[in-house]
């Protein structure tokens, strides 16, 4: 558990490595599988945003949480993305909706609520 | 020694403090500098004035934490608080100064409160034990109020539950001891709670040594003036300061952090005014402290019942607060309009000698009506009100399970996490625990919408027993508050809340009273808390003191009870009795450990209103919390 603590890591590379280690350590005992698997799924969530970086450059996801990241992928109209995520980390429909609300008035993107 | 009247006077610990304090610099020869660790600096402000160090001879005052500074002074003392941390700093800056050929330092450091074996440990170990002398400043109470003492440990909370550290206990019976080295003992300490009861424990232990040491046994007699100590730890209800505070010092403490006793305004809401009239008016509500700023820095301010019209404010629920100013503002209104009656050159003359006066209060009114206006901003906004809601339903016990949506809905609205999670560990304690189904989804969406590092703060809750899933805990078997049953009994909830004229303490929260507050109350309030609870236990004697006649609802209540005497000799009770005379107002004196806020404060003050033919209550604290450093605390 204390090697949670080393979560603290600046470089992504190191991060996503020791996460994937955190998880394996909680893996073995069983009341904590929650946390273990939640932990895959950050080591996921920082290789997707990883990839994202790359994709669109110039823009930084690394350490914003999912719903940050589908919320900034929507306001930059990047729908397909956001779907993805949605689909990777099984978002509920509701919290997704309330997300792509949100995302199209920060835009002021009128036009496509009302379409949806 | 003593005062012949029957109450407690606070001032003089200020005073005290102020004292041991220039002694002790007085003490290093010639001119020096300060250095100070920065969570002290605001407790210091409370009672000492920059001028009163520079008259002692302090050249200039640096942070612990800037790094290494150039000393202009031979003489270098360190004021700090006893950590493993600020050892280390020390003695970074003693090796570090040492390399500078040609000229030879000085060090005295004080620790505040005590020193410590690890402190001097590590000096040792770094080499430095030789070249520095060690003191200690103790520093215990400070008296924010004339009714309130504080001992403002900020982390408090967190050390007693969290890590289980139980220093800040050591500190509060070194704290008590003082007031009982004055006044007498207790003669009655009552109590609820496994660290309350640490604190009891402690100060019967001291009390021993006390007398083993002392020879004087009249020093150490039951007081006359004293009525009872009552503890109350802040694990036995939980609930009360996760609530919103409903009060207009406990919303500034909501929205804005009150430090000290001052907060942080932005510079807009009290700055522009006081630049025009700060020449005529002595500028009273900002601290002394605060130079001429830029209009965008941050401006502390003094909140204290020097205040006249703060003190009236600060304990009334914020629904009436804007109606008062209004009526404030009226009666200055007309007050400046009294200039135009006045015919004679004495009528003049009294009129202008009121003007200071006036402008001063016109001053504080401004500062409020701003601060108002700032809380409505936030008080008006939906997810406030959401939030609101979801605890007024959660304490008046309705079924939590519906008030999930309406959590998942602030979720995905991205709430602040603080707000959040003091929703669910609302719902977690009073009903029980959340069904572990819940608990994993709500665990889930904050890990999405919050981040992956807040996993580390869920497991500190469920540390802290704030978040649980129902069958861990039916598993553990510990008993815990039980706040369904107490409801009832203790009238927890009152529908009809009566805010402009308070009948009753809940008031503070809009309709709830808060548990530790009721608790209080079935000490020293018998008669009224007998007739709310009922039925049980109709047949109590009320001229009962202690916990009689309230063991059923102390069962549902977590920790320890207990209810002990601390008793003399009778022939020094005697003739202390004699020399004091039998007074008839005895001062109560109420002790939160791991903290309080604001509201009980206000609640309690309200029961010291009620109760001032009887007794004086004197409230004492390890620090003044509220549900966002609880959260804070987790965070980390």
């Amino acid at each position: 558990v204390v090697l949670r603590d080393a979560l603290a890591q600046k470089e992504l590379a190191a991060k996503i490595e020791k996460t994937k280690l955190a998880a394996k350590l909680l893996a073995d005992s069983k009341e904590h599988a929650l946390e273990s698997r939640s932990l895959d799924e950050s080591a996921r969530l920082l290789q997707m945003q990883e990839v994202f970086e790359k994709d669109l450059a110039g823009e930084r996801f690394a350490g914003e949480s999912v719903n940050e990241t589908v919320f900034r992928l929507i306001r930059m109209g990047y729908n397909s993305r956001a779907n993805k995520v949605k689909s990777e980390f099984k978002i509920p429909e509701k919290r997704f909706w309330w997300l792509k609300l949100r995302a199209l008035v920060a835009k002021r993107d009128w036009g496509e609520i009302e379409e949806w | 020694m003593v005062p012949t009247s029957g109450t407690v006077d606070t001032s003089h610990i200020k005073a005290a403090a102020q004292k041991d304090l220039l002694d002790l610099l007085l003490g290093v020869r010639g001119k020096k500098v300060l250095v100070l660790d920065k969570s002290l600096s605001g407790p210091l402000g409370l009672f000492l004035k920059f001028s009163a160090l520079q008259e002692h001879g302090v050249d200039k005052i640096f942070w612990i934490d800037d790094g290494v500074i150039e000393a202009t002074q031979k003489n270098i003392v360190f004021l700090v608080r006893c950590t493993v941390k600020n050892a280390y700093a020390i003695a970074a800056h003693v090796k570090k100064n040492a390399k500078i050929p040609g000229q030879e330092f000085e060090y005295n450091v004080l620790f505040v409160p005590r020193r410590t074996l690890v402190c001097e440990k590590i000096l040792e170990d770094e080499g430095v034990l030789g070249d520095v002398t060690l003191g200690e400043f103790p520093l215990h109470f400070l008296a924010l109020e004339p009714d309130l003492l504080s001992l403002e440990l900020e982390d408090s909370f967190e050390e007693l539950y969290l890590r289980k550290d139980y220093t800040s206990i050591f500190y509060s019976a070194r704290a008590l001891m003082g007031i009982q080295r004055r006044y007498g003992l207790f003669p009655r300490i009552i109590g609820k709670g496994d660290c309350a009861k640490r604190l009891a424990d402690a100060l019967i232990r001291m009390r021993g040594e006390e007398d083993a040491s002392d020879t004087n046994l009249f020093a150490l007699t039951p007081s006359s003036i004293l009525g009872e100590l009552i503890v109350v730890d802040r694990e036995s209800d939980m609930v009360t300061p996760l609530l919103t505070q409903l009060t207009y010092e406990g919303l500034i403490d909501e929205t804005i952090g009150i430090h000290n006793s001052k907060i942080e305004l932005d510079a807009a809401l009290v700055g522009p005014p006081q630049q025009q009239q700060g020449a005529a008016t002595s500028s009273s509500s900002s601290s002394a402290a605060a130079p001429a700023s830029s209009s965008k820095q941050k401006r502390p301010v003094l909140l204290s019942s020097e205040d006249k019209l703060f003190e009236n404010l600060r304990d009334t629920n914020f629904a009436i607060v804007g109606n008062l100013l209004n009526k404030v503002a009226r009666r200055l209104n007309d007050d400046y309009e009294g200039r135009h009656q006045a015919k004679t050159v004495s009528e003049i003359r009294d009129f202008v000698s009121k003007l200071g006066g006036l402008q001063q209060e016109h001053q504080s009114l401004r500062l409020h009506t701003g601060l108002a206006e700032e809380i409505m901003k936030h008080t008006r906004s939906d997810i406030f009100n959401k939030i609101l809601e979801v605890q007024q339903n959660l304490a008046a016990g309705v079924d939590p399970s519906s008030q999930h949506d309406a959590i998942e809905e602030l979720i995905s609205r991205n709430a602040p996490v603080e707000a959040i999670l003091r929703l669910l560990c609302i719902e977690s304690l009073i009903s029980q625990g959340l069904k572990p189904k819940d608990l994993e989804n709500f665990k889930r969406e904050i890990l999405h919408a919050y981040g992956y590092n807040h996993v580390l703060t869920l497991d500190a809750l469920e540390k802290l027993q704030l978040l649980q899933s129902r069958t861990t805990l039916a598993a553990s078997g510990v008993v815990r508050t039980n706040y369904t049953n107490l409801r009832k009994t203790l009238k927890l909830i009152v529908d009809e809340v009566n805010e402009h004229n308070p009948d009753d303490i809940s008031y503070v929260y809009s309709g709830y009273a808060p548990l530790s507050i009721r608790l209080i109350q079935c000490i020293i309030q018998k008669p009224l808390m007998t007739a709310t609870a009922k039925g049980a236990n109709a047949g109590v004697n009320t001229g009962a003191a202690g916990w009689k006649g309230f063991e059923d609802v102390l069962k549902s209540i977590k920790g320890k009870t207990f209810d002990e005497f601390q008793r003399g000799e009778d022939k020094a009770v005697r003739a202390r009795n004699i020399l004091n005379g039998q007074a008839e107002k005895k001062v109560t004196v109420v002790f939160f450990v791991g903290g309080c806020t604001f509201t009980e404060i206000a609640a309690l003050r309200f029961i010291a209103k009620r109760e001032e033919a009887r007794r004086q209550i004197l409230i004492g604290t390890t620090a003044i919390i509220n549900g966002n450093k609880m959260m804070r605390a987790a965070i980390a």
